[in-house]
């Protein structure tokens, strides 16, 4: 079909000014969504301060665990105790990841069982804190704790009680374009440990802490 | 007036409910299927066709063009000439893209979809003839975006970790995959355009729905840039 077939059917072409009209209306209307909802939304960024009444700031961004409010000590008492069983083990290792290369590690915890971690890289890398329970609903059920798969992150740093029995861990990918390398440190009470990079899941053997 | 702006915001409001919510999931290849193909090893046909047909079906900006460009061809004919145009832009790049290693800046190409939106929308509304006098080549145009949105389609694939081993097949599965996705969204699109174009309502709708076209395509523009500097 050729452009003036085309045209015969519509029906009347559009002024210049209705055009020019329709188009700036569109362009505001797109940048009026973009800065008062979507940006906020999406990136975090609320410069007019939208995002924050409208409560959709950061919706869509990585779920930084929400620092659940410390339990309150009973009176009197200034601080949580909890007796672990004595499966204590420490595991500090370093890795590297070229470019586009991800890997995982995941640890077998009890549920309530806890651990420390930090992870330190000289690059940014993308991640995801995530875990399977070991009676799961469906084959592919997980929980998400923590997540930027975005921009990324050179370290980060906490403590984590596991929500449920099963494996609980990090998948890592390197989207930059020169390798990463990361230091990753784990100390807590978990079963066992195993790292899945690019095939099956090897087992790891974490011996416990002296 | 204020019935034909409320409609306007009814489908604006429904055309961004479509694109946005989804959206932190949507456009990347998510998470686990990153996981599941840094698995792969080896030919893998099956999963890639999946993924391609995937992100071809979830990817709203790839659909809201192709609404764009088969908003005025009534004939079979035009509609296969018009997508094979497209298919063919997409697939040199998508397969350069990956094969020659070249790592485009997502946020950048995905800016560059997004305008293609807003151009091919401004070009349904005879913007460039009333503006330039004349219509540039609407087969070129829809080629030469052909090859950005291919290049987005490589820039997904490269977040993948892909292992060099059955790499080809690979690619040129998740490219079927594309295509395959592409002709079931465009029949879902087709379906409704040609019933619409029985309504006495089309062609005198035709020219705010390409408005609220090209303010999604500003949209997406917008959103990408604003992407590439807080993010990248």
């Amino acid at each position: 079909m050729t452009t003036s077939e085309q045209n015969e059917q519509k029906i009347e072409a559009p002024s210049k000014s209705a055009l020019a009209k329709a188009t700036g209306i569109a362009l505001l209307v797109a940048l009026l969504l973009l800065f008062t909802v979507i940006l906020p939304a999406e990136y975090g960024f609320d410069p007019l301060k939208t995002g924050a009444v409208l409560k959709v700031t950061g919706i869509s961004q990585t779920p930084e665990v929400k620092r659940g409010a410390a339990p309150t000590p009973a009176p009197g008492k200034t601080g949580v105790y909890r007796a672990e069983p004595a499966i204590y083990k420490v595991e500090s290792e370093d890795f590297t990841l070229t470019p586009g290369e991800g890997m995982e590690m995941k640890y077998h915890m009890q549920k309530g069982a806890e651990m420390v971690y930090g992870w330190k890289a000289d690059g940014k890398l993308t991640y995801e804190f995530h875990g399977e329970p070991d009676q799961k609903p469906n084959k592919d059920y997980f929980e998400s704790y923590d997540l930027d798969d975005k921009a990324g992150k050179n370290a980060s740093y906490g403590s984590f009680t596991a929500p449920t029995t099963g494996i609980h861990g990090w998948f890592w990918q390197n989207k930059s374009k020169k390798d990463v390398q990361f230091h990753l440190t784990v100390a807590g009470f978990f079963d066992s440990a195993k790292m899945i990079a690019g095939g099956s899941p090897e087992e790891m053997t974490i011996e416990d802490a002296k | 007036m204020p019935k034909r702006i409320a409609s306007f915001l009814m489908l604006l409001a429904v055309l961004i409910g479509l694109v946005f919510p989804q959206s932190a999931g949507a456009h990347n290849v998510s998470q686990q299927d990153a996981s599941y193909v840094n698995s792969i090893k080896g030919v893998a046909v099956a999963p890639f066709i999946y993924l391609g047909a995937k992100h071809m079906v979830t990817g709203y900006d790839h659909l809201a063009f192709l609404v764009g460009v088969i908003f005025f061809l009534y004939r079979l004919k035009d509609i296969i000439l018009y997508v094979s145009l497209f298919t063919l832009g997409h697939s040199v790049t998508l397969l350069a893209g990956v094969l020659g290693n070249i790592h485009a800046n997502s946020y950048l190409v995905d800016a560059i979809i997004g305008f293609s939106v807003v151009y091919k929308a401004f070009d349904n509304m005879d913007g460039f003839k009333r503006f330039l006098g004349f219509e540039p080549n609407t087969k070129i145009a829809v080629l030469v975006f052909g090859l950005f949105h291919g290049f987005g389609l490589a820039t997904k694939l490269q977040e993948l970790d892909l292992a060099k081993n059955g790499l080809v097949t690979n690619i040129v599965s998740f490219n079927i995959g594309v295509e395959i996705g592409q002709v079931l969204a465009l029949t879902a699109v087709l379906i409704a355009l040609s019933f619409w174009r029985t309504r006495s309502g089309f062609l005198r709708h035709a020219f705010a729905t390409n408005a609220v076209l090209m303010t999604v395509g500003f949209l997406l523009t917008g959103y990408q840039i604003a992407g590439y500097y807080l993010e990248s």
